[in-house]
């Protein structure tokens, strides 16, 4: 009775330090992979969201930004020159018409003096023109 | 428009720039052209032209006035009364007080080198009618060498209150200043309503303000060889001009040439060596007294004369060359080649 009550009982301890160095595998195991998913999951979350913020804050000042605002630039200017073009051919267009229309007014009718100038702003040039068209003639006077 | 300004036989023509009266008056073709204002204001537009045409009518019957009041030619005008009686006392329309009255100042301010008493000495010429010279070739009987000489200083007098004038003596002309006199007196009238016309009495000229389209009046000079061509084209503002020229008023008297403007001193036409004498000045019958004055200076004594006056003139010698006073350059916008 003894040896059998001994064997059972060594049995017994065999099965207990077995089961508890299970156990304490299995603890083990359960906290390796847990810090594995969780350390990966952390990983994996942070270049997600750096990702995401990049994303966000470097998009004014990536090289396509600058390129397309140039071109806009570009354009306007190119624009503008046509337009400035425009404009003084159309001024010196009505330079002529004015200078031909003057011309023809000044040659039709004796209202728009050929020569004009204020008298305090004239020089005395004599120069070879066409008799301008006077409003008025003076030379002998008296009466009788 | 009053019964008055009917009376004369003028001309009056409108167009979207100005309003220009025409008549014949003082032996001369009288213009008026008054510069009109921008268009386009309905109801004030209209009474603007009916203000301008009447004051234009209105200036064109100074000269008919003035000529029936001072006109020697005229056996009934108020002068002629007066030369018939020169040693009385006269009373006369206004007219003709204030012109022999302005002859009078004029004969002291230039000592005596304009003097309306050459009258006999043109009478002495055969010059006491009108005569025809625009058709040229006038020759009277008098004898040239029968002129007389001057008389002595003149006595001339005036009561204001009766309106009275004592020739003191000696029958007078009042042809040119009278014509000055006419210019400035319808001018007057003109800048009642409008500060922009132009009053122009063969040879005379008054310019006022702009012409339409705001540059100044454009004044040609005759040139006597060439009588509708200009030797000169003078720009002004607020000027009178005036010309005295033998081109027109020449004949024979016996058998000699003589012409109207007669030297005082001497009681013989005077000048010798010019033909014609363009003044600008500020008052039209001033411009025609210093006109006269320096053409009888001839063309030694001219330039000087007028340097001494403080007188703007151009003016012609026989032998067709052009001169004229510092003052004048400023405003001779054109010279013929």
């Amino acid at each position: 009775m003894p040896l059998e009550l001994v064997e059972t009982g060594r049995r017994r301890a065999a099965t207990r330090r077995r089961a508890a160095h299970a156990l304490q595998r299995a603890s083990h195991r359960r906290r390796i992979v847990t810090t594995t998913i969780a350390g990966t999951l952390v990983i994996v979350g942070v270049g997600v969201a750096d990702a995401g913020v990049q994303a966000t804050l470097e998009k004014p000042s990536t090289p396509a930004t600058p390129a397309a605002s140039s071109q806009s630039l570009a354009s306007t200017n190119a624009l503008l020159a046509r337009v400035t073009r425009a404009l003084g051919l159309d001024g010196l267009a009505l330079t002529r018409l004015e200078r031909s229309t003057k011309a023809a007014l000044g040659a039709a009718s004796p209202v728009v003096p050929a020569v004009s100038a204020p008298s305090s702003s004239l020089s005395f040039a004599p120069v070879a023109t066409p008799t301008p068209v006077t409003h008025a003639m003076t030379g002998p006077s008296g009466a009788g | 428009m009053p019964a008055e300004l009917t009376r004369t036989n003028n001309a009056i023509a409108v167009d979207d720039h100005e309003v220009v009266g025409t008549a014949t008056a003082m032996a001369s073709p009288i213009t008026v052209r008054v510069a009109r204002a921008a268009r386009g204001r309905g109801r004030d537009d209209v009474d603007e032209l009916s203000a301008l045409r009447t004051a234009v009518t209105s200036s064109l019957l100074t000269f008919t006035d003035v000529e029936g009041a001072c006109s020697r030619f005229d056996p009934t005008s108020a002068l002629s009364e007066a030369n018939a009686a020169p040693t009385r006392w006269h009373a006369v329309p206004d007219l003709l007080y204030a012109a022999a009255g302005e002859s009078h100042v004029a004969y002291r301010r230039t000592a005596g080198r304009f003097d309306p008493r050459v009258l006999s000495a043109l009478v002495a010429l055969g010059y006491g009618s009108s005569l025809a010279f625009e058709s040229g070739g006038v020759t009277t009987a008098a004898r040239a060498d029968a002129a007389p000489t001057q008389p002595p200083p003149w006595r001339f007098r005036r009561r204001p209150r009766r309106r009275a004038i004592h020739l003191g003596g000696a029958a007078i002309d009042l042809g040119g200043i009278g014509k000055g006199l006419a210019v400035r007196w319808a001018g007057v009238r003109l800048s009642r309503v409008t500060p922009n016309f132009l009053v122009e009495a063969g040879g005379d000229c008054y310019c006022a303000g702009a012409a339409p389209g705001g540059d100044p009046w454009l004044v040609g000079v005759e040139d006597p060889a060439r009588p509708s061509q200009p030797v000169a084209v003078l720009a002004l503002r607020d000027r009178a001009v005036a010309t005295s020229s033998t081109r027109l008023r020449r004949w024979r008297a016996g058998d000699e040439m003589v012409h109207h403007l007669i030297d005082p001193t001497t009681g013989r036409p005077g000048g010798g060596g010019l033909c014609a004498v363009t003044v600008v000045a500020r008052d039209p019958a001033w411009a025609e007294v210093w006109s006269k004055v320096l053409f009888l200076e001839g063309p030694s004594g001219i330039a000087d004369a007028a340097r001494r006056h403080g007188v703007s003139a151009l003016w012609i010698h026989d032998d067709g060359t052009l001169a004229m006073t510092d003052s004048l350059r400023p405003a001779v916008t054109w010279r013929a080649p």
